[in-house]
């Protein structure tokens, strides 16, 4: 439907890298194929005019509710819920490769 | 069917312990080829029902919805239970803690049966994304149940529950709905609490019933509404029970018709269904406009844009650390470093469709084309809401039909996102301006001897359910 081509594959990789996802060639090829026809439909919408623009809430969500800084508690039960789904951990801690030198390699 | 239900179970006529076990024994009939059950919980929702059935016998007066078997889409948490999102990033996720919605539903003494399969993080419109396999047609089996709730909806259609829960960002709620022959009912965006609600677009996720009736999607929607501290975009309204309020009412009521929705894209069976439901409505006193909605034709393309941004940021949390898939732990030692924990994890952990959303929203929302695309949907989304509105100053309700076919061949679009994208084609508009919307059962087309079902959705203004629900049930097929 649209030959034009909006995002290369070298683009794909590009956000692929951004989003810290890894992707195989064949999913490379796929995808920019795919994302091409989607941005070709989508892309109708720079045409749109957009004139005396407003936001328009139908509640106001602008308002920003603020709660007290205070720590509420949270019993052992609860807290060893959360420290089971670790992937690795070293008793109640997260283990982690290491972030610093090799590791943004 | 619930308000019946109710009765017998209140008045010691059937016991709510009879009531599970007859589901359980439909699932055990049905689920291995439907497939609308990710997990059921044989053992607890029996031991639920056997706790009603000792307060209707100590003289208890129970609620609404206790002890009556239902379902939940598998991206509400409850906890204790594994929270998939059909997804193998989150196979063997426990969830620490009860989302909002389960919480309120436990307080009215819910029967859980299990948890309904979905396409995975509710993207899509087949449940042929889930990682877990495809839920089949209840009314044909080489057809798609729809999606994302599809699950939800095939297991009420097939009367494997009596009501479940789905999630609606796009139609996820009344498309499978449409295509199961359920009503699928999406509140206002802010009705119904998100906590607990694996996010898929935060602006544009709502929870809401999928029932046989209007009258029960009232009473499952009276249980799961309100103003939630947890969630910041829950508002308070004026929350009277929408069952108590519950009357038809169709004279006098002015609908809205869009006419490019009649137009190409329809399906022509499809379309004399609907056409006859207009005609219904006008015999029952309701007057018929057609109205225009200049910029709705840009509701696709604003979604298409906004969704995606908002999933490549929601999906951000999924990395392989602190919880769900992790590569370095499930393939040894093929992650060196963090970085290649994350992106390995991410690459094994999510399916197609949840990456091409990541590429597209990560896409449109960098540098150089933010403000072509994600600023730009902002803006027209603005426009669509502001035109709605004023929409809603001349008519009611506006009557599309949910879906431009039934529901169609599983495998038939698998190949082809934007074909699948256009699936949501009229539903979308309702979250994009984020107001209700109903789909319900509207007639039956043929298609090679089976009957399937074909669904009408009802759009109306912010917060005005009550009258939603009102014409929805003036509406329904008697």
């Amino acid at each position: 439907m649209n030959n034009e081509k909006i995002i290369s594959k070298e683009d794909v990789q590009h956000v692929a890298d951004l989003a810290r996802l890894a992707l195989s060639e064949s999913e490379k090829n796929q995808f920019t194929g795919e994302l091409n026809t989607i941005l070709g439909y989508v892309k109708e919408i720079e045409e749109v005019t957009i004139d005396n623009y407003q936001r328009f809430d139908h509640y106001n969500l602008q308002k920003n509710v603020f709660r007290e800084d205070k720590l509420s508690k949270i019993n052992e039960r609860e807290k060893e819920s959360i420290r089971s789904l670790f992937p690795e951990r070293d008793d109640s801690s997260l283990r982690v490769k290491e972030t610093l030198n090799g590791g943004s390699q | 069917m619930i308000k019946e239900l109710h009765e017998k179970i209140q008045s010691g006529e059937v016991t709510s312990f009879e009531l599970t076990k007859q589901y359980i024994k439909t699932i055990d009939q049905k689920n291995e080829s439907i497939n609308a059950f990710l997990e059921i919980y044989k053992e607890g929702a029996l031991i639920e029902a056997k706790r009603v059935d000792e307060e209707v016998r100590s003289g208890k007066k129970i609620g609404m919805l206790a002890g009556i078997p239902g379902a939940l889409k598998d991206n509400m948490c409850v906890e204790g239970k594994i929270t998939s999102s059909a997804s193998k990033m989150l196979e063997n996720y426990v969830a620490p803690y009860d989302a909002t919605v389960v919480e309120k539903l436990k307080k009215e003494k819910m029967v859980l049966l299990g948890r309904a399969n979905l396409d995975e993080f509710a993207m899509g419109a087949s449940t042929e994304n889930s990682a877990f396999g495809v839920t089949k047609n209840p009314h044909d089996e080489t057809r798609v149940a729809g999606g994302s709730s599809g699950g939800s909806t095939a297991a009420v259609a097939a009367d494997m529950a009596v009501w479940a829960l789905g999630s609606d960002t796009g139609g996820s709620i009344r498309q499978p709905s449409s295509f199961c022959g359920t009503v699928g009912f999406k509140p206002t965006y802010g009705r119904v609490s998100r906590y607990g609600l694996i996010a898929m677009a935060s602006s544009y996720d709502q929870i809401g019933p999928i029932t046989k009736t209007v009258e029960d999607a009232a009473i499952v929607f009276d249980a799961i509404v309100g103003k939630d501290e947890k969630d910041n975009t829950t508002a308070k309204k004026g929350e009277g029970s929408f069952f108590a309020n519950l009357k038809p009412e169709l004279k006098g009521k002015r609908i809205g018709i869009v006419k490019e929705m009649f137009s190409k894209g329809l399906n022509k069976e499809v379309r004399e269904v609907i056409e006859k439901r207009i005609e219904f409505a006008k015999q029952q006193g309701a007057e018929i406009l057609e109205i225009e909605l200049p910029h709705l034709k840009h509701s696709m393309s604003v979604y298409y844009l906004m969704v995606p941004s908002e999933v490549s940021s929601n999906m951000a949390r999924l990395d392989g650390m602190r919880f769900g898939f992790c590569d370095a732990i499930e393939n040894g030692s093929g992650s060196k470093t963090i970085l290649d924990i994350y992106r390995n994890s991410r690459e094994a952990g999510f399916g197609a469709e949840v990456k091409r959303r990541i590429i597209l929203g990560t896409y449109a929302l960098s540098a150089g084309y933010y403000d072509a695309f994600y600023k730009k949907a902002q803006q027209v989304r603005e426009m669509i809401k502001r035109e709605m509105n004023e929409a809603f100053e001349k008519v009611d309700i506006i009557l599309t039909p949910t879906s431009p076919d039934v529901a169609f061949k599983i495998g038939e679009r698998a190949e082809d996102p934007l074909a699948m994208y256009l699936e949501d084609v009229y539903t979308v508009s309702a979250n994009v301006a984020m107001v209700p919307a109903i789909s319900i059962p509207a007639g039956i087309v043929e298609r090679g001897g089976k009957k399937l079902p074909v669904g009408l959705q009802l759009i109306t203004k912010w917060w005005n359910e009550q009258e939603l629900l009102n014409i929805a049930l003036a509406m329904e097929l008697k």
